[in-house]
This record gives structure tokens, C-alpha cells and sequence, in this order.
């Protein structure tokens, strides 16, 4: 017998009312107290209300339009709000990114440009022959170097654009849940500033969603999927080792292995005449536009290459050096171990 | 419980700080019993404030503190909510709409955990085995978003014969998802 049978109809119809919020004001405060002295009236009460509340929702749910999101009406106002107060702040503080710095990763390994703009379908012959520069006798700060910045800036942006679009088309069908990607620039200097090589790709997507960003029916881009997680796992393993070692897990390789799959210039490191290599990463893909971090890196780095303890130092000492530079300057930084060489490629 | 009692009766004396401390309890509940049920902003604002003040109105008139003044708080919740259901009818009434406003797929509700599906398919039903007369009472409840007002001038029935129908249906729908293994 459940606590409802025991209850007499005048009960039952108050309940309804109550719950209808059709009781009387001092009716309702004298049934409240009824509620709570009465564990077999409070208890009906909360079983029909179960079922009512339920109903009621399966049938809103039912009129409602298929969204999986559905905003209120004072989210984009308060969004707005937000985003005035983050600009007044950042404003106050001089422009200056303050807080939310930058993540930054020293790593001496990379990929090409051309690989990575193949991964979003960028012909070749579009992207930045950066590498071309090598050589060029360019110096950081120069007018070359803030050339091939700014190519490498446009570059980023045009892949973001292109990532962006297909994340949003992943998001309308329903293969992405959550755009929660953004993009790494990887800066490569030489300890005698001949070379400045820009490196870039998604970061911070964990398998499922790169799965799902990036299916093997995708029409764009020409590398299969497993080279395209590869890659965003390899970036991500710089910064996150649990979920590139998850991604490893995922398609039956180690991490060696993933490792190896990355282009590293150890000939170049190794080679007493050929520039040192020195990897950085950023995240937060609004420090790629943001030229006040970009000239801080830009400093860092100058700084570096006037120092004569890093010009005498191995790579693994001009990274830890890096490294000291920026965290004095506020930047998170990930220090990577020096990989293993990859086979010849 | 000891605390509860002296805050009720203080109040009921006109200590402003025990009054204060009343109204402050009585909006974390109502609030937090709201939430739960989907409703949040402005709406959930008005309502705590009218739960506010009828209590507070009421406590200085009775002498008789509740013995668990959460729980007595809870169901001033449950009342909160059932003028908010009906302002919302009202509402769409007034915008000659029909749809039902109770909640938003966000909310904790009593059926968490269940698959939608699941409970759709289940209360489908257990509606389909119910008599023609409850049945009816839900199709116009729950199908059309009918007040119990609505129902009694549709079916020339007193209201509280309405409300009777409609607590027989939910009863025997409950007893019919609990065999069925969906437990609210």
C-alpha cells in the first residue's frame, strides 16, 4: 500500500492545488506545516509531484525546437558585459595580456608548414616558404624577421579560419560538441638567428573530438586521420602528456612512436657548423595575434642570443635558459625532455 | 531543530536580525528547490521574494514553529513552483500560445540519470493503460497545458473532481513506470 491509498480525497485535492499553486496564501502555509509534520501526506506529495514535474517536462521537451543548447535571453547581455569588463581590464593594463598568459612549451622537435597546411588543404605552393629564409642572414627584430612574422601570422590565421569553418560544420552536424580548440605557433631560432621557422597546428583536442573534427570522410585535407592525430596528439603530447599518451593507446602505438613520427633536425643540432634549434610553443591562439606578446617572445629571444652562456650552451641548456626568461615574465612554461632522433626523412 | 524553533519565534517577536536570518533561509531553499526544477533569473527572484514575505507575514501571526524548518521550507519550494506553473500558463494564454513551461532539459529532476527515452517510451505506456477518463485528464493536463479551471469548464466537472482524476492518474502512472523498472 503506498502512502497515497492511506490518504483521504481532501487531501489528494490539496495536493493537487498546492502543487497548482492554486491554494490561498494561508492555506498554503498551514499545508506546508501539514507537509512537514506528515511523512505519509509529505510523501504522496513528492510521488505526484514526480510524475507531474516529469510530464510536464517530457512535454516541454516535445514543443520544444531540437537545439542542444538553448541561450536565455540575458546570456548574450551578460556575455557582452563580460567581454567589456575583460577589454576594460586589459586596456587598464596597458594592452598587456595579464593573468591568463600564454602557455609556452620548449621542444626541439616540428613539423613543416607545408605538412600542416596539407593538413586543412592548403596547396603547397601557398604556404610561406619559410624555411627558404634560412640562411638569409636575417636577424630577430629585423625587417626579414618581421616579415616572416607577419606571413606566419597571416598563414595562422588562414588556417584557423579554415579549422574554425570546419569545426563549425562539424558542430551543426553534430560530429563536435565543443569547439574547444586552438592553435600553437611554434617559433624555431636559430642560436645565430639565420633561421626563423613558424610552426603551427590545433592543440588541446582530446582524441574523441579530433576523431570527430576531422572524420576519415572529411574531404578536406589529404593525409588519412591517423596522421592528422598524430599530429595534434604529438602537439598535444608537448603540452599534455596523459592525452597523448591516451591517443597513443587509441590507435595501438607507443609513444616512441609518436614521437618518432615527428620530423626532428637532430642532423642540424648535432652538426657543429649548422644553427641550433630552439622550439617554442604558444598557446592560446589570441596570442597569435596579440603583437604584444609576439614582441615579448621576440625580446626574449634577442636577449637569448646575446647572452654568451647560450651561445657556448648545448640545446637542452639555451632551452632551460628560454625557459628562466619567460617564466620571469609571467609565461607558463612546459619544458620538454629532448626526444630521440627520428628515423632519416 | 532547538534553533529553528527559537529563530521562528523570534521573528514572530520582531527581532529584525532573526527575521533577517529567516528570509535569508527561506530564500537559499526556495532558491536551491527552483534550480532544480529549472528555474533561474528574474522569475526565480519574485518568487523568492513573494515566498520571503508571506513568510514572514505568516510567522508573526503563528505561534507554532514548524519542527524541521528546512523541510518546511522545502514545500513552500513546491508552492513557489506551482505559482510559477501557473504564471506561465497564464502567460501563454495571454500570448495565445499553448506550450507548457515547467522546466528546462537542464535541471536535476527526480527522473536524473533515466534516459529520456526511456521514460517517454515508459509513460507512453503506462498512459495508453490507463482508463478513458484518466487518460483524457492527462491529454488535456499534460498534451494541451489545460489549468484544472480549463479542464472542469471542458468536461462541465467541478475542479476538485479534476484534481481527484489527476492524482488518480499520476498514481497509477507511477505504479505503472515503478513495474516497469523506471523508478522516479
Amino acid at each position: 500500500m503506498s502512502p497515497s491509498d492511506e490518504l483521504s480525497d481532501r487531501d489528494r485535492i490539496l495536493i493537487v492545488a498546492f502543487l497548482d499553486g492554486e491554494m490561498e496564501e494561508g492555506e498554503s502555509h498551514e499545508f506546508a506545516k501539514r507537509l512537514e509534520r506528515e511523512p505519509a501526506l509529505a510523501e504522496a506529495l513528492e510521488a505526484f509531484a514526480e510524475v507531474d514535474f516529469a510530464q510536464r517536462r517530457l512535454r516541454e521537451e516535445r514543443d520544444s525546437p531540437p537545439v542542444r543548447w538553448r541561450p536565455r535571453r540575458w546570456l548574450p547581455l551578460a556575455a557582452a558585459a563580460v567581454f567589456l569588463l575583460a577589454l576594460g581590464v586589459w586596456w587598464r593594463s596597458g594592452g598587456e595580456p595579464q593573468g591568463l598568459r600564454p602557455r609556452v612549451a620548449i621542444v626541439p622537435s616540428g613539423r613543416s608548414l607545408v605538412e600542416l597546411g596539407g593538413l586543412v588543404g592548403i596547396p603547397a605552393e601557398e604556404v610561406p616558404d619559410l624555411p627558404s629564409l634560412r640562411g638569409a642572414g636575417s636577424d630577430l627584430g629585423s625587417e626579414a624577421w618581421r616579415e616572416l612574422r607577419d606571413r606566419a601570422v597571416a598563414f595562422v590565421q588562414r588556417l584557423e579560419r579554415l579549422l574554425d569553418e570546419r569545426a563549425s560544420a562539424a558542430l551543426d552536424d553534430g560530429r563536435l560538441e565543443l569547439r574547444a580548440h586552438y592553435f600553437a605557433i611554434a617559433f624555431e631560432a636559430s642560436r645565430d638567428s639565420s633561421a626563423v621557422v613558424v610552426h603551427v597546428g590545433p592543440m588541446d583536442l582530446d582524441s574523441s573530438r579530433v576523431e570527430r573534427a576531422f572524420p576519415p570522410s572529411d574531404p578536406i585535407g589529404a593525409p588519412p586521420p591517423l596522421d592528422r592525430l598524430r599530429f595534434a596528439g604529438g602537439q598535444v603530447h608537448v603540452l599534455h602528456g596523459e592525452l597523448a599518451e591516451a591517443l597513443g593507446d587509441g590507435t595501438g602505438e607507443s609513444l616512441p612512436d609518436w614521437n618518432k613520427g615527428f620530423y626532428v633536425p637532430r642532423s642540424l643540432v648535432e652538426s657543429s657548423s649548422a644553427p641550433r634549434e630552439m622550439f617554442v610553443l604558444l598557446g592560446l591562439r589570441e596570442a597569435l595575434i596579440d603583437g604584444p606578446f609576439l614582441e615579448e617572445l621576440d625580446a626574449v629571444l634577442r636577449e637569448l642570443d646575446a647572452t654568451p652562456e647560450a651561445r657556448a650552451g648545448s640545446p637542452e641548456e639555451l632551452a632551460a635558459l628560454a625557459e628562466a626568461r619567460l617564466v620571469e615574465r609571467g609565461f607558463e612554461v612546459t619544458r620538454m625532455s629532448v626526444t630521440e632522433p627520428a628515423e632519416s626523412k | 531543530m532547538h534553533d529553528d524553533s527559537h529563530l521562528w519565534n523570534a521573528a514572530r517577536e520582531g527581532d529584525e536580525r532573526a527575521r533577517q536570518a529567516l528570509a535569508e533561509l527561506a530564500a537559499e531553499v526556495v532558491t536551491a528547490f527552483l534550480r532544480a526544477r529549472g528555474v533561474y533569473g528574474e522569475e526565480t527572484l519574485d518568487l523568492v521574494q513573494d515566498a520571503q514575505s508571506s513568510l514572514l507575514d505568516r510567522v508573526a501571526s503563528d505561534p507554532e514553529p514548524p519542527g524541521n524548518l528546512r523541510a518546511f521550507l522545502k514545500y513552500r519550494g513546491y508552492w513557489a513552483f506551482g505559482k510559477y506553473v501557473r504564471a506561465q500558463r497564464r502567460k501563454r494564454q495571454n500570448e495565445g500560445e499553448e506550450r507548457l513551461v515547467a522546466a528546462t532539459d537542464a535541471s536535476p529532476d527526480p527522473w536524473q540519470g533515466l534516459h529520456h527515452d526511456d521514460l517517454r517510451r515508459a509513460l507512453h505506456f503506462c498512459r495508453e493503460r490507463l482508463g478513458a477518463r484518466l487518460k483524457e485528464i492527462c491529454s488535456l493536463r499534460y498534451d494541451q497545458g489545460l489549468s484544472c479551471g480549463g479542464i472542469a469548464e471542458r468536461l462541465g466537472i467541478t475542479e476538485n473532481a479534476v484534481r481527484l482524476r489527476v492524482f488518480h492518474a499520476n498514481q497509477q502512472l507511477r505504479e505503472c513506470l515503478l513495474r516497469r523498472g523506471v523508478s522516479p
